[in-house]
């Protein structure tokens, strides 16, 4: 019994894990239609810049945050607008230039931080639940609590603030929010200031619970990719579903079939909900 | 119409002349007909992935395609003990099943759900063949694959002749009325069917011609290398790189695929890594970023000048 | 039409241009393949550096004797086609009289077909699956192979008192399931139950279902055959979630002073293999092995590591045969050198090195190490239990 609520607790920890990895990507492509994937290569920097941080000043999360939150909106506006900027823009056109950029910045960092894995080192405190049979960790604990924070202020960005609404007409459709008097490229630097903001959180904690490597960046960016194509559009509280439905899949198949066909049932479980989807979007339109 | 046949002959020489002239300029140095071969077998990925996207449709699962065609031919190979190259249509074939498959399931599927489910394909086909111990060895991987050319330039024969082929179906696909099909399937598929197309049927001839072509080229490749393992096909690599061959050689000309994956290839590795062993990934990227910026059509729309703001 | 022209010139012009590189008389060039880039960036990197202390060693050596050697670097992006790619330009663009480096068996394996197709002798630096050295290559050869690391661990378990159940967890590589299997066959036969066996993808982000299985049924000992990265998260895991098991044995990725480092005190304990360590070297070769620690932190500003070594042993192989037939007049053909590659005798700082019929080492064989207070200790090693 205690074994399957911890096999629970890891299951909703990884999902949240996913979710914050992928909400930068999520925000900026509903809003800039960007699909950026160099996205990881960004959450790469911000661990990079907490672990450098850490290791020079030991800084504690809380502490870093500010700072990798404040290099991660810079870096994402950078490379956003750089994109933006370009003459002829279609979401395959910023798919091949960030994958550029991404080859670019893993470069750079072989330079910079060498070739060497790093990780975070931390202490996590423990609270045991059920007795003292179960616990859970103060990482998996922020894990949890940020990508609910994150998620439940998003939603109440969008429904209950002015400037949030302004936003979702954005994400909906862009012309006729600009008919309507939204200024676009305000809510453009809006939706990059947030995904900054969402990659800034991702980054140390990847660093806590993953590891840091020049190369690592395509793990984050694959995991982006898959939830918010699943999402879709704008839809910021169907990725933490479906980050938590991949969690949850994933490790009960590592508990049960073994780890060996952990992508297995994931990917079936999204392709079963795909074509669910599809077909009940057909029905519904007939 | 005829104008564009002549422009595909006139392609076909070309190609043939230029390999022809490489061959005869670099006797002697295999390392460099051995790169262009290369070149040539990721260009006919490129065609082959380029082929189907003409249906409106991104692919980010074609490894499935290549590593099914490399693992269905070297393991018909071992089995049969057969060494003749028949078994690289063994390959084609089996990548045609995978496709079969994937039309039944994925043929609703449009945008970013078509291309996450894609990719999701080719996990699964990664899974199985890596725990299919008894079929597959596994993860143990197959070594010792029949070779099937001789020599390097036999490859490079072999190689031009697939380029040659994936050309000039990439060029139907364009160019005849087959072309014109695709694209009113990929532009409006409501309109498609209104003047008498079968947005379905062009769809799944594009997916079923382009999967045969990778899985021939998987076979080729793998009785090269002679050396296989899941992670060494199935991998996101494999599937993207005919997006971005394709992508910057120009989408919608008929030797975009061909340029992107000869520049990008062989230049990489003819030119940059020699002087730059460590940092050619970033010179690599640079040369990405750049061409998309200043030729966002690709190389080929620029070079004849077609409007950089048509999207063919 | 314009644009097309001029493009057309350029890249015929370009492509006119002499590829052939001048080969300075009196130089005598190898060629070195490894992952400079990319995931396994890690290691390709410290075997490439290993192999530069080894030809700088050589040219200071010899340099009054008129024998220079050069190394020409490449990068194999991690993939397969492109080291053929670069090994074949090496041998004939470069004209390298051997080859040298390799890390993993899917990026080795493809490079010794090059190797055997221009009849030119390879000599593979870490490679470990026993079928890559069956396919009768003459000019093919390694320093390392699987035997040298399942033995030392088999050993090292059954010397273990009471051991009756172990997990294993090994990456989806052919040589990581290779030992995974070949262990799992000797601890059975031994009568130690393996309760867990599973393949993991390298690069994984979570482990906790396979710790939280080796609790449930108990398992004593994880045996976990996955890389430098994979060990971190593993490690790191197992500890926060306290998975009561005796001991940890990582083959490859955990007896490295970086992993200690990043680790801190959750490596305390931990076991590894190692074949070389800066302050443990074959008996006889104290003295080489300090050189080579000094030289390598003089040129690249760190301790050099086991696979560092490798890189090292492998380059030493080739200048040893090349040395030889410098000696016998200064011709530098491929089968030459490979038959006196495969006469080698020499003495290491990882032992002595000889080769096989197959190519394979005869005598290669690791060491189990443990981490103590920060330290890496050998705990189960052949020349220790013959002092002993």
């Amino acid at each position: 019994m205690e074994q399957f609520v911890q096999l629970f607790i890891q299951s909703f920890s990884l999902g949240s894990f996913y979710t914050l990895l992928a909400l930068g990507f999520a925000l900026v492509f509903s809003v800039t239609h960007i699909l950026n994937l160099a996205h990881g290569e960004l959450i790469i920097l911000a661990g990079y810049v907490a672990y450098v941080l850490e290791q020079k000043l030991s800084m504690g999360l809380w502490e870093t945050l500010p700072i990798a939150i404040a290099i991660s909106v810079v870096s994402l506006m950078v490379v956003v607008s750089f994109v933006l900027h370009q003459r002829r823009l279609s979401e395959l056109h910023s798919l091949i230039i960030t994958f550029g950029i991404a080859l670019i910045l893993q470069n750079c960092y072989l330079g910079t931080f060498s070739a060497n894995y790093r990780i975070i080192f931390h202490k996590s405190r423990y609270f045991s639940l059920l007795g003292g049979h179960v616990f859970i960790s103060s990482v998996q604990l922020y894990l949890i609590t940020l990508s609910l924070g994150a998620i439940g202020g998003l939603y109440i960005l969008f429904r209950k603030t002015f400037i949030g609404k302004a936003l979702r007409a954005t994400i909906q459709d862009r012309f006729a929010a600009q008919m309507a008097g939204i200024p676009i490229p305000r809510m453009q630097l809006l939706g990059m200031v947030l995904g900054g903001i969402a990659i800034g959180i991702a980054g140390p904690l990847y660093a806590r619970v993953s590891y840091l490597h020049p190369a690592a960046g395509i793990e984050p960016t694959i995991e982006a990719i898959i939830l918010t194509l699943f999402a879709g559009m704008g839809r910021i509280r169907i990725l933490l579903a479906g980050g938590w439905l991949l969690g949850v899949a994933e490790t009960t198949t590592a508990y049960f079939l073994g780890s060996q066909w952990r992508e297995f049932v994931s990917a079936m479980v999204l392709v079963v909900i795909l074509i669910f989807r599809e077909a009940r979007g057909r029905e519904n339109s007939v | 119409m005829k104008q564009e046949v002549a422009k595909a002959t006139l392609g076909v020489v070309l190609i043939i002349g230029l390999s022809l002239l490489f061959m005869w300029k670099f006797q002697g140095r295999e390392d460099v007909i051995s790169v262009i071969a290369m070149a040539f077998l990721f260009a006919s990925v490129a065609f082959a992935w380029n082929i189907h996207a003409l249906s409106g449709v991104v692919s980010l699962g074609h490894a499935a395609f290549f590593g099914l065609g490399a693992y269905g031919s070297a393991l018909f190979a071992y089995y049969f003990k057969v060494g003749s190259w028949i078994i690289l249509l063994v390959g084609g074939t089996i990548a045609l099943g995978c496709a079969v498959v994937w039309h039944l399931f994925f043929e609703q599927l449009r945008g970013g759900a078509y291309t996450l489910a894609t990719f999701a394909a080719a996990e699964i086909v990664r899974v199985v063949v890596d725990n299919w111990d008894s079929l597959t060895m596994g993860s143990s991987g197959l070594t010792n694959i029949v070779v099937l050319f001789s020599g390097t330039s036999e490859f490079y024969l072999v190689t031009m002749v697939l380029v040659i082929i994936a050309f000039l179906i990439h060029w139907a696909a364009l160019k005849t009325c087959w072309g014109l099909q695709l694209r009113t399937v990929r532009e409006d598929e409501l309109a498609a069917y209104a003047i008498g197309v079968n947005p379905p049927r062009v769809r799944m001839v594009s997916l079923f011609v382009s999967a045969f072509i990778t899985g021939l080229c998987g076979a080729i490749f793998v009785h090269r290398v002679t050396y296989l393992e899941p992670s060494m096909v199935f991998n996101l690599h494999i599937s993207a790189m005919p997006l971005v061959f394709s992508f910057l050689g120009g989408r919608f000309t008929t030797m975009g695929p061909l340029i992107g994956a000869f520049l990008l290839y062989s230049v990489d590795q003819i030119l940059l890594s020699p002087f730059l062993p460590s940092t050619h990934q970033a010179v690599y990227g640079f040369a990405i970023v750049i061409t998309v910026s200043f030729m966002p059509n690709g190389i080929c729309a620029w070079l004849a000048r077609i409007p950089q703001n048509a999207s063919g | 039409m314009n644009r097309f022209l001029i493009f057309f010139a350029a890249f015929l012009m370009f492509f006119g241009l002499s590829f052939q590189s001048r080969v300075a008389a009196g130089v005598i060039k190898i060629g070195a393949i490894n992952p400079l880039t990319g995931k396994l960036a890690k290691h390709g990197i410290e075997i490439d550096e290993g192999i530069q202390i080894a030809i700088d060693e050589f040219n200071e050596q010899n340099g009054n004797s008129g024998m220079v050697v050069e190394l020409e670097r490449r990068d194999d992006h991690s993939a397969p086609d492109v080291a053929m790619n670069q090994a074949e330009q090496l041998i004939l663009k470069e004209k390298v009289v051997a080859l040298i480096g390799g890390y993993v068996d899917s990026l080795v394996g493809p490079v010794s077909v090059v190797a055997k197709r221009n009849r030119v002798p390879y000599v593979a630096s870490a490679s470990l699956q026993s079928r890559l050295t069956q396919g009768k290559n003459p000019y093919f050869f390694r320093v390392s192979c699987m035997n040298g690391v399942t033995q030392p661990v088999i050993e090292f378990l059954l010397k273990w008192k009471n051991l009756r159940k172990v997990a294993i967890l090994h990456a989806s590589t052919p040589g990581a399931s290779e030992f995974a299997r070949t262990v799992e066959k000797k601890l059975k036969v031994s009568g130690v139950d393996v309760v867990v066996e599973e393949k993991a993808r390298a690069g994984q982000p979570d482990f906790s279902p396979f710790l939280l299985k080796c609790k449930a049924r108990g398992a004593e000992f994880i045996i976990s055959a996955v890389f430098f990265a994979d060990h971190l998260v593993l490690v790191r895991q197992m500890r926060e979630m306290e998975i009561p098991v005796k001991g940890y044995i990582g083959p490859w990725g955990v007896a490295y002073e970086s992993f200690i480092k990043e680790m801190k005190n959750m490596a305390e304990g931990l076991y590894g293999l190692t074949a070389w360590l800066p302050g443990f070297a074959y008996p006889g070769t104290e003295e080489e092995s300090r050189r080579f620690v000094e030289l390598y932190k003089k040129k690249f500003g760190r301790i050099p590591t086991s696979t560092s070594m490798h890189g090292y042993v492998s380059a030493r192989v080739v200048l040893e045969a090349v040395r030889k037939a410098f000696e016998q007049g200064g011709v530098f053909s491929g089968p030459d050198l490979a038959n006196f590659i495969r006469k080698t005798k020499l003495l290491t700082p990882m032992g002595s090195v000889e080769f096989d019929e197959k190519g394979d080492p005869r005598w290669y064989k690791q060491m189990v190490v443990q981490i103590r207070r920060g330290k890496i200790v050998p705990v189960h090693h052949e020349h220790s239990d013959a002092e002993n």
